[in-house]
């Protein structure tokens, strides 16, 4: 991946993130790379753990916890979601037809 | 119902349990029998469910004791398990039962959370316990380097798919180790408090865990038709989780369905869909989760969703707010959830879980009691209307003469509980408060120190003798509790024990203390955390008063106040509701110069906490102050002591 698209891609992310802040933890500002989650965001751990669910969600990644230990800011965040999603390029993982917690499933299997 | 039949070690339910439910469907086969459906389901965050049968269960158990037993794990010997909500929890958990060493769950990482602190909290909690080794998730063991270093367990910390190999060729074949296991030995260390300051391993044997697990399933034959179905979303390093679902799933046996912590705080609505669609009788949560569920589950989320299976939503393991109950009644009502479901609970983990429970088969009940006979004598009065369903009110309640309380029900089968006057003060160190063994009850109506006696009751606190003899007395549990009994309900009022109790989760303050007594301008630990719950609030209320190293202006009072709650929050996850900021000298201390909690709390409430003019980092000031009833009774006390009033 060129430069370029890596800087599409890293804005599409912080994006994302912003939609979830937005969505789930009622954060209208905007929200800028060295933002510190803790110190300047002020989330605390039950905020902290929607975020990292609901960024996984939204872009379909699973987030290791050796990732979040290097998470400090919302660009470390973008960083660790980005880093993710270019693993699973190769596999061809679409992003269409809505989150998957929608998805309905069988009742008792 | 099946005639139950004794069991009397948690081995011989899992036992019982493998061969009294439908083994696994293979392929082809018909369901053998008319043996029950029953085991744990797993749910995943895309609402797809995996299913393990008890036979299962127990199989995959006995694969692992066999590696641990190659290991050189010996009876007796503590295993600390760290695994998120999935079935190689439960793996770890009987396989170590299986070959007779004692399970310490340990909770997962905080996700995004501050590592630091988790591995020092952690560590603390694998040596307080003694852990021989710890098993972990693959994924949570890289990151557990530190605590291990820092604990040194001596066997290390393992996954189970290494643990199974080193059973060795043709041990992990299911057969169990043969290991001697009995009633008295222990099963279970779970921690009262999960820090370093003060980790107390509470340590539970087979004979308490099923007293516990029983006590709960003699609950429902008069409530349910059939045996109950479970839904939990509770963390299996919590009581209410693992001994309060799991072991009376286990004890029937029946069917339990999970899910993670995570997915449920992330998406509250999860929970009530997942009730729904597997028709669950009986789900509990504590009084933040019902409140989350109110704030944050939207109505499109639960299109197609029936409550009217949930004919028990237990609420307990934090303070039960009457103004979370009511709306979680009314706003979950239009989909079907029955009036009478909502039932406080009280109980704590030195007794396994639950002490009291309310009546299953009608609403809720709260009590209304003169506020001024509350606080200043410790006098529950009740005020007209006593007894009713509650109307919830929240809001307006601060003017009014009365003040509302939600009864936690009666005891438990084979359960006792007694209020004794609570003299003597943990915080002199000096005075132990009599137990029922040694002073008389108080009658009903009157505020004390709650004690319980039953057959769950701990063994004590693994390694600490001094703190076991201090809170376990001729029989009877200190449980550290305010309350009185009014027609034979008790009703909680506060607590004279230090400690933070948010989220259903118990925190010692001290970790609080010392991130903001170590923030530039404070005085190096001069800080006090509490926690209550106000009147008419949904849940506790944090705040941490805070001494300033020297006399402050306002200005400079307001940065040190946010600064301790950035502290706070950074070093514990904790959100503080507020940080007073004090002058130097201002919190109360014992003779030998150790802060008083609840007296700062006490005074703070009166408004006796000189000088007055707190500074309000967050929000909220003055409005809420009007309660923590036992608190301010003591205050009062002082106060008029102080001015002659009283001798």
């Amino acid at each position: 991946m060129d430069h370029l698209a890596q800087a599409v891609e890293r804005d599409e992310i912080l994006a994302g993130i912003e939609a979830v802040a937005r969505e789930h933890l009622g954060r209208v500002e905007p929200l800028t790379p060295e933002l510190r989650l803790v110190e300047d965001l002020e989330l605390d751990s039950i905020q902290l753990l929607t975020l990292a669910v609901e960024v996984e969600n939204r872009f379909r990644v699973c987030l290791e916890p050796e990732d979040e230990a290097g998470i400090a800011t919302v660009g470390d965040l973008a960083a660790a979601v980005a880093a993710r999603l270019a693993e699973d390029q190769p596999a061809g993982a679409g992003s269409t037809g809505g989150p998957p917690w929608r998805r309905e499933t069988a009742g008792p299997s | 119902m099946t005639a139950t039949t004794p069991t009397d070690t948690l081995l011989a339910a899992l036992d019982r349990a493998a061969t009294q439910s439908a083994a696994p469907l293979s392929a082809g086969a018909p369901p053998a029998g008319d043996l029950p459906r029953a085991g744990l389901r797993f749910v995943e965050r895309d609402e797809s469910a995996s299913f393990l049968a008890w036979p299962e269960i127990r199989r995959r158990a006995h694969a692992v004791a066999a590696g641990l037993a190659a290991l050189g794990v010996a009876p007796g010997q503590r295993v600390g398990l760290v695994f998120p909500t999935g079935p190689e929890f439960f793996d770890a958990f009987f396989g170590t039962l299986a070959v007779g060493a004692v399970p310490v769950p340990l909770y997962p990482p905080v996700r995004l959370g501050r590592l630091g602190e988790y591995h020092r909290r952690t560590a603390g909690m694998i040596a307080a316990a003694g852990a021989r080794l710890v098993l972990a998730d693959a994924r949570v063991r890289r990151l557990l380097g530190e605590t291990v270093v820092r604990a040194r367990p001596p066997l290390g910390c393992r996954t189970l798919a290494g643990v199974v190999e080193d059973g060795g060729p043709g041990r992990g074949d299911g057969a169990a180790p043969a290991v001697e296991v009995r009633p008295d030995d222990l099963a279970l260390v779970q921690f009262s408090s999960g820090t370093t300051v003060d980790p107390k391993p509470v340590a539970l044997t087979h004979r308490a865990l099923l007293a516990q697990a029983e006590a709960l399933n003699s609950l429902w034959p008069g409530l349910l038709a059939d045996r109950p179905t479970g839904v939990s979303w509770l963390p299996l390093y919590h009581d209410m989780g693992l001994i309060g679902c799991v072991l009376p799933a286990l004890l029937l046996p029946s069917e339990l369905t999970l899910l993670g912590p995570e997915l449920f705080v992330a998406r509250p609505a999860l929970w009530l869909r997942t009730i729904s669609r597997y028709r669950a009788t009986v789900s509990p949560a504590p009084n933040f989760a019902y409140s989350l569920a109110v704030h944050r589950v939207r109505d499109e989320e639960l299109d197609g969703v029936d409550l009217s299976c949930w004919r028990v939503a237990l609420n307990g393991a934090e303070a039960v707010a009457p103004a979370v109950l009511a709306a979680f009644r009314d706003r979950f009502a239009r989909w079907g959830l029955p009036r009478e479901a909502l039932t406080p609970v009280y109980g704590l983990s030195e007794a396994a879980l639950a002490v009291t429970f309310s009546a299953l088969d009608r609403p809720f009940t709260t009590g209304r009691f003169d506020r001024e006979a509350l606080a200043a004598d410790g006098e529950a009065r009740p005020v007209a209307d006593d007894g009713r369903d509650a109307g919830g009110e929240p809001g307006g309640v601060a003017e009014a003469p009365a003040v509302e309380l939600v009864s936690v029900g009666r005891p438990l089968p084979g359960f006792d509980v007694a209020v004794l006057p609570d003299t003597g003060d943990r915080e002199d160190d000096a005075s132990l408060p009599p137990s029922p063994a040694e002073g008389s009850p108080l009658p009903e109506g009157q505020v004390g120190r709650v004690w319980v006696r039953g057959p769950s009751l701990m063994a004590g606190y693994l390694g600490l003798p001094e703190q076991t003899a201090r809170t376990l007395r001729g029989g009877w549990l200190d449980t550290g509790d305010l309350g009185f009994c009014w027609r034979g309900e008790l009703y909680l009022t506060g607590r004279a024990k230090d400690v933070l109790i948010l989220r259903g989760r118990n925190h010692a303050p001290q970790d609080l203390e010392r991130a903001a007594g170590e923030v530039a301008g404070a005085r190096r630990g001069c800080a006090v955390a509490v926690s209550w719950l106000p009147e008419g609030a949904e849940g506790e209320r944090l705040v941490l008063f805070v001494e300033s190293a020297a006399p402050a202006p306002p200005s400079e009072r307001r940065r040190l106040a946010a600064e301790c709650a950035r502290a706070a929050r950074g070093a514990t996850g904790l959100a503080v509701d507020e940080v007073v900021v004090l002058a130097p000298g201002t919190l109360p201390r014992t003779s030998s110069g150790k802060l008083r909690r609840r007296e700062t709390l006490a005074r703070h409430l009166a408004g006796t906490l000189l000088p007055p003019e707190p500074v309000n980092a967050l929000r909220l000031a003055g409005a809420l102050t009007r309660s923590g009833l036992a608190f301010a009774r003591h205050a009062v006390r002082t106060r008029r002591r102080a001015t002659g009033e009283e001798p």
